[in-house]
């Protein structure tokens, strides 16, 4: 783990699209230096911060799962993630926006994806209690995985 | 005993929303062209009934996320058309401005992701970028100052949320638009690489004569303002459009189509018919730009619909790169307004062409009526025409070949299905 990893938090400020973000902000107070966070809108915003870039993880919210809060990890190249309904649908989807940086030589060697299972994600609500419960169980189990890395 | 020919395009990849493509021969000669629009209606229009005059913007705007500001600016003219406003210069610029955002964004995508990969011979965006790097990464920064552009102004890039009646909620500080000024520098020239970049491509030898239907203005390239002018001559107000327009159903499309009232024959909206209409209004650069690759005028291929993209993001730059180094906020952000019983419309012009809209509304403000005709609906019939006038040149193919030349000849026109119902599929049956 160095600053030369990146966790990118994908979202929106809509229920809990927001998971991403606020578990990718969480993760980053606690990591510290070791790696720097950013939070994108929109999957295509990766494709702009990849220079210099060993590591990359991805956190997003993850749709149609039973569990709300449940994790699910992938390592990219991960054909699972084609299926998979993270949440928001214009512009490039995750998978297409990362099988476009491996085309244009932007992607890292190594490549995780985070999918938090969410409820709803309608415009203007708050985060559900039960994703917002689940967050602290959330962080302490990705940032054990980070750390093992 | 006849020999049907079946060609299906099951899910046209490549275009926006999900519709398919039916085309059947009989006996070598074509039969029957379907464009089929299979997504559901939206009833935005039945939704809009009731509602506060102020919600319409932002609920039209969501017909479609890679047009919402065109849904926002046919919806605020109309409306107030109705209330009889009439925004300040400064806004009027300000309106521009987001609108070049979303012409720049739109056309960025489709010229480098969803439109060039058909003239170079590649299936997607993903296998064009192994061989062109960087004209696709080229692509993408383009987009991204479309979508920067909406986020400072629109107050986000998808769906923004600043634009209401009577001009803004917020106006924008002079730094916010000045700290893009180095980027759509370098944007402009980029545009400018990018359009003789598609029109060196090789383009099909079809061409037809068009009705181009376009809004034009004296004194600039029309996007929000103007008088709705046709190939044949006719001018007409945008208040007129119903009595020279005329929406239709079709059994195989959940999308209305349209045709002229008075022929009864298809029109061409878009960015060609734009540049047809509009090519003395363009600024400087993207004018010598035009005359420089010898684009004819006006142009009757509809595959050459690329190079007026590429003309229209570098007239966007130019007229951005203006507007953001003038700007000097006086206000106010918006114009004050009576309620009033009174019936108002408008077009615009969205990135794929005239976005028309007709609100009625009441002494309280509440929206009495309403009628969206979306761009790709009115192009609907359009193609299917265009389709059974290409298909001899290519129905000798193998269907896997028609297939994919019918699905390029589609996306020439940037259709938004998502919009017009409110990818597309091909069939093709052949018959003996």
């Amino acid at each position: 783990m160095n600053p030369r990893s990146l966790l990118v938090g994908i979202g929106s400020a809509h229920g809990d699209d927001r998971a991403g973000w606020l578990i990718a902000r969480r993760i980053g107070e606690v990591m510290g230096e070791r790696l720097s966070v950013k939070c994108a809108r929109a999957p295509a915003d990766l494709l702009d911060w990849l220079e210099g870039i060993d590591t990359l993880d991805i956190c997003d919210a993850l749709l149609g799962e039973a569990t709300v809060g449940a994790v699910r990890r992938w390592d990219w190249p991960a054909h699972e993630i084609e299926r998979a309904r993270f949440s928001g649908s214009h512009d490039l989807s995750l998978a297409s926006a990362l099988a476009l940086a491996e085309q244009l030589g932007r992607l890292p060697p190594k490549v995780r994806i985070w999918g938090v299972a969410v409820g709803k994600t309608r415009a203007l609500d708050s985060m559900s209690a039960a994703v917002t419960a689940a967050l602290p169980t959330i962080v302490n189990q990705i940032c054990g995985a980070l750390g093992d890395a | 005993m006849s020999k049907i020919r079946t060609i299906r395009v099951a899910a046209m990849t490549r275009v926006e929303g999900e519709g398919a493509l039916h085309i059947r021969l009989r006996d070598g000669q074509i039969d029957e062209v379907r464009l089929n629009i299979f997504e559901p209606p939206r009833l935005f229009e039945a939704l809009l009934r009731g509602r506060a005059l102020e919600d319409v913007p932002d609920i039209t705007a969501r017909i479609c996320g890679i047009c919402p500001v065109a849904y926002q600016m046919s919806s605020v003219h109309a409306l107030e058309a109705a209330l009889g406003v009439q925004v300040s210069p400064e806004l009027h610029r300000l309106r521009r401005l987001l609108y070049c955002g979303e012409w720049i964004e739109s056309h960025a995508l489709h010229v480098h992701l969803l439109h060039a990969p058909d003239f170079l011979g590649y299936e997607s965006s993903l296998a064009l970028a192994k061989d062109f790097p960087d004209e696709v990464s080229r692509g993408l920064r383009l987009k991204k100052h479309g979508n920067q552009l909406l986020e400072v102004l629109g107050g986000r890039a998808v769906h923004p949320v600043n634009v209401t009646v009577g001009g803004f909620y917020k106006l924008p500080r002079r730094e916010e638009l000045a700290a893009l000024v180095n980027d759509f520098q370098w944007g402009l020239q980029a545009a400018v690489e990018a359009t003789r970049w598609v029109a060196a491509f090789d383009f099909p030898p079809f061409e037809r004569p068009y009705d181009f239907v376009a809004l034009s203005h004296p004194d600039e390239y029309a996007m929000c303002e103007g008088r709705i002018r046709a190939s044949d001559g006719l001018t007409i107000d945008p208040p007129e459009f119903e009595k020279y327009f005329r929406e239709q159903q079709v059994p195989h499309s959940t999308a209305l189509q349209a045709v002229r009232a008075d022929t009864g024959r298809t029109y061409f909206l878009g960015p060609l018919a734009r540049l047809n209409h509009n090519r003395q209004q363009l600024l400087p650069t993207a004018r010598r730009l035009a005359d420089e690759l010898g684009l004819e005028h006006p142009c009757r291929n509809p595959f050459k619909s690329i190079i007026a993209r590429g003309l229209e993001i570098v007239q966007a730059y130019e007229e951005a790169l203006s507007i953001l180094r003038e700007y000097r906020p006086t206000g106010p952000a918006r114009i004050p307004y009576q309620y009033r019983q009174a019936t108002g419309a408008a077009a615009t012009e969205a990135p794929r062409g005239l976005l028309y809209h007709r609100y009625g509304i009441d002494e309280n403000g509440l929206v009495t009526a309403a009628n969206i005709v979306p761009p790709t609906s009115q192009n609907q019939s359009q193609i299917e025409d265009d389709l059974r006038n290409y298909l001899p040149a290519v129905v000798a193919q193998p269907d896997a070949q028609v297939a994919l030349a019918c699905e390029r000849l589609v996306r020439s026109y940037d259709p938004c299905i998502s919009c017009s119902t409110h990818a597309l599929k091909v069939v093709l049956e052949r018959g003996p």
